[in-house]
């Protein structure tokens, strides 16, 4: 169900009347078809910014699943790339029927879009519609956007800022942009990073075992494989490769080497191997699964691709700073 | 002992089992099958078993290891939970089941799993943890642990640890006897006792909206709380397992143990710290404070119950005489309330309504606490029925189906006139966190690999709960009850009703 404001009537209490009106629609239509009622569910306020359409239909894709876990009032902005598009917005409901209920489960999502010269309208637009006394965290999906000057005010009011420093044109730059938000004070994470913790969360496994716990000390060296359309230079090296190999200095005093192994037009991490004297374990990432190997004991572990969905939803499940990430960004 | 996991992100890494092996004791029966296969399936799945596993099945039934693999899949497959089963996993984790036929009572079965723990440790690095899990009869719990321990089997390279199904014995004494069993041979910090409710989200939702939240806890004492109802109902019948529960009966099979534990979970007070034996403590203190009833109390206090035949819609029931493998005669509870008084300063004078019972209309859990009345009402006038004593704030903790929390107040009604009536505030566990909750035993089983015994009984609670109950149990046993006294489909005798009438409370209807 959507509700559409006129151009010249974009304001935030027009936007908040027609949310109304948008439940209210809900609940007569509901009652007539003589179900069990909508049940509004609000956790935070979930803005995130985009450019273009194509990227607009997948963000309303992730956004509709990540509702069935953080219900938020979702604001979207959307950049047109038609100027006389001028500024417009619309309220819409996403809805879902639980499986074995009766109740309808409905969130609110508003949809705000903007030529390049309404660009610094959007930010006090969004200070009126969201919601009250809940966690306010911005996915910025574009870089251009988180560079804006205008959404500095934005910024000030969220608990969280999401960023994927994988989708930046420079790889360094987007570090220094992150580094620049967290020397300001913001809570800021970054998908490249969330991308790695299943990785993370295998090795860490591997040392659960006391024994094996034991040998880190007499570990020499740690070999990260990628796969990736070329070698890199030190300067285009891609994040989610900083992060992993920050991370293992962080945990260890050993030399740990980057090995370009196959071509793939994304770069990503496709194993990594531990050695010491007495000492030798891997990670092989396929498909869908990965091969853990310690001292010749494999195991085959479910290994899902993970979507943007996915990602966002253990970075909304994470309320504060993350210290190791903090730690690893340097 | 080797230092911290320097890998370890407590933030964004789930719970995860250390290496070790588990030794199931009743590997053919139903709650292998159906449960813990497929839990330990799921635990692999989301890689919080580690690839230094291993899992020894035994049943007397002859097997090899590939025939149980090929049995477990079936199960696995069968009974798996909101998850896919995905065959290449399935083979990975199937490398590390294994199968010992051989009797309980033949000290050969133990030195044979001996040796093949000997053999994991070093093919599969386990390092020496092995955790015992009791599915068998409960007649064999003392036998498997005495025989357990002269294998030397109770101490090993890692931690050994034994977790035992309920019934925790069938009496105080059968309790205390097994507990003096069982600790021949292991510690009590090696004992795990399991009670799955303790493992149900819902249930350990109660400890984070009690103590996580600072507006509750301040009414959560007899000034405010007038009384609580705590409700188990099956629509059900015993299913097939009529000559077990004929034997058992509602208040052993129920009250002493689960809803024991969800009433201590309600009555019990803030722990310090969640710590396994801080958040026991409270929870043995709690139930040590339950009143002890003399017999003459006993029969104002508790109302036993066995369901008579009845067709529910286009159903015919039949009565719990008639089940299979009951006797036409039983004196069996198949329904039990009970109202329970906790004799200290919060709860002084606030009665505990316990009922569980078998054929009643549905299926549900959950705790209705239900509040004093406001002292005054400035609208009884207007609107007369909305703050009489039939319509009080409740706060419902709703354990299933529909786990979540309503808090039931009065509102105006939309006009000019101050008319009040009541409305429910709801939330929802799967709305406001879609995400797939864990099964008790998932939880419980990765609990007890990770020594965290916070959701697992203690001696002192098993005892507490059993010295509670034991008096209505002497009462009940010495006495002739005219069954069946109620229908199926119904709620529960009308004694049951009584029994509250006499406090002014009534059942709400669930």
């Amino acid at each position: 169900m959507t509700a559409s404001t006129k151009p010249e009537q974009i304001k935030p209490e027009k936007i908040l009347k027609d949310l109304q009106k948008l439940w209210s629609d809900l609940g007569k239509e509901d009652s007539r078809k003589g179900s069990a009622g909508v049940l509004r569910a609000c956790a935070m306020t979930l803005i995130a910014t985009v450019e273009g359409d194509a990227d607009a239909q997948s963000v309303g894709e992730t956004i509709a699943n990540l509702m069935h876990q953080h219900p938020s009032r979702v604001i979207v902005m959307r950049v047109n790339p038609d100027e006389t598009a001028g500024l417009d917005a619309r309220v819409f409901a996403q809805c879902w029927m639980p499986f074995g209920r009766r109740q309808q489960i409905c969130c609110e999502e508003i949809e705000i879009t903007a030529s390049q010269s309404r660009i610094a309208d959007l930010p006090k637009l969004v200070l009126g519609i969201m919601a009250p006394d809940l966690p306010v965290v911005l996915w910025c999906r574009s870089e251009k956007l988180c560079r804006d000057p205008a959404f500095q005010q934005l910024f000030e009011l969220t608990e969280k800022i999401i960023m994927d420093s994988s989708g930046f044109a420079d790889p360094l730059g987007a570090l220094n942009f992150i580094r620049g938000f967290i020397s300001g004070g913001r809570n800021v994470a970054d998908l490249a990073w969330t991308r790695l913790t299943h990785v993370r969360a295998t090795i860490s496994q591997i040392f659960e075992n006391e024994n094996t716990r034991a040998r880190l000390k007499t570990l020499e060296r740690v070999t990260i494989s990628y796969a990736g359309p070329t070698q890199f230079g030190l300067e285009t090296m891609p994040t989610c490769l900083y992060y992993l190999q920050a991370w293992f200095r962080d945990a260890l005093s050993v030399a740990v080497d980057l090995q370009h192994t196959d071509a793939r037009p994304n770069y990503e991490v496709s194993g990594i191997r531990l050695e010491g004297p007495a000492f030798v374990a891997s990670v092989e990432l396929q498909e869908s699964m990965a091969e853990v190997t310690v001292n010749q004991l494999s195991r085959r572990v479910s290994f899902p691709k993970l979507g943007d969905c996915d990602l966002l939803r253990e970075e909304l499940s994470i309320v504060g700073v993350d210290p190791i990430y903090r730690r690893c960004i340097g | 002992m080797a230092d911290a996991n320097p890998f370890n992100d407590p933030l964004r890494f789930e719970k995860r089992a250390p290496p070790c092996a588990v030794v199931i004791f009743g590997a053919n029966g139903d709650l292998t099958k159906r449960k813990l296969l497929p839990a330990l399936y799921r635990l692999a799945y989301e890689r919080r078993i580690p690839p230094s596993f291993a899992v020894i099945g035994n049943s007397r039934t002859a097997m090899s290891d590939d025939q149980f693999r090929e049995k477990m899949r079936e199960s696995v497959e069968k009974f798996l939970e909101d998850s896919p089963f995905e065959a290449d996993l399935w083979e990975s984790f199937a490398k590390n089941l294994f199968y010992i036929a051989g009797d309980l009572n033949d000290p050969k079965l133990y030195s044979e799993i001996s040796d093949k723990l000997a053999e994991i440790e070093k093919t599969h690095q386990t390092a020496g943890n092995v955790l015992f899990y009791l599915s068998t009869q409960p007649s064999y719990y003392g036998p498997v642990a005495n025989a357990l321990g002269a294998a030397d089997l109770q101490h090993g390279n890692g931690w050994r640890r034994i977790i035992i199904e309920k019934p925790f014995g069938h009496d105080l004494t059968s309790a205390r006897n097994l507990n003096d069993e069982i600790h021949q041979k292991f510690e009590e910090n090696q004992v795990y006792r399991i009670d799955h409710y303790l493992g149900k989200e819902t249930v350990q939702n109660i400890l984070a909206f009690r103590f996580g939240n600072g507006i509750f806890e301040p009414l959560w004492n007899r000034r405010y709380i007038n009384h609580v109802q705590i409700t188990a109902a099956e629509s059900i019948g015993v299913e097939g397992r009529g000559a077990y529960y004929q034997e058992a009966g509602a208040l052993r099979d129920m009250i002493q143990n689960h809803l024991a534990q969800v009433l201590a979970t309600i009555g019990m007070e803030p722990a310090a710290v969640f710590e396994a034996n801080a958040v026991r403590d409270e929870r043995a203190k709690f139930l040590r404070s339950l009143r002890i009833m003399k017999p003459d109390a006993v029969l104002k206090n508790a109302v036993a119950g066995q369901y008579g035949p009845a067709s529910i819609g286009t159903e015919e029931v039949v009565g719990f005489r008639q089940e299979p493998g009951v006797d036409p005669q039983a004196q069996t509870d198949t329904y039990a309330a009970v109202t329970f008084f906790a004799d200290n300063w919060r709860w002084a004078g606030v009665p505990f309504y316990i009922r569980t019972g078998k054929r009643l209309p549905k299926r549900v859990t959950d705790i209705a606490i239900q509040f004093n009345p406001a002292p005054h009402s400035p609208f009884a006038a207007a609107s007369p029925g909305a703050t009489a004593p039939g319509r009080p704030n409740l706060l419902i903790l709703r354990i299933q189906p529909e786990e979540g929390i309503s808090l039931r107040f009065v509102s105006k009604e939309p006009g000019s006139g101050m008319q009040l009536r009541p409305v429910s505030m709801d939330f929802n566990y799967g709305t406001s966190f879609g995400a797939r909750s864990p099964t008790a035993y998932e939880t419980l089983l990765l609990d007890a690999m990770a020594g965290d015994a916070t959701l697992y009984t203690r001696q002192d609670m098993v005892d507490a709960s059993w010295t509670v109950v034991q008096p209505i149990l002497e009462v009940w046993g010495n006495t002739k009850f005219d069954f069946p006294n109620y229908a199926a489909g119904t709620w529960g005798p009308k004694a049951s009703d009584d029994m509250l009438a006499q406090h002014g409370h009534t059942w709400r209807v669930p």
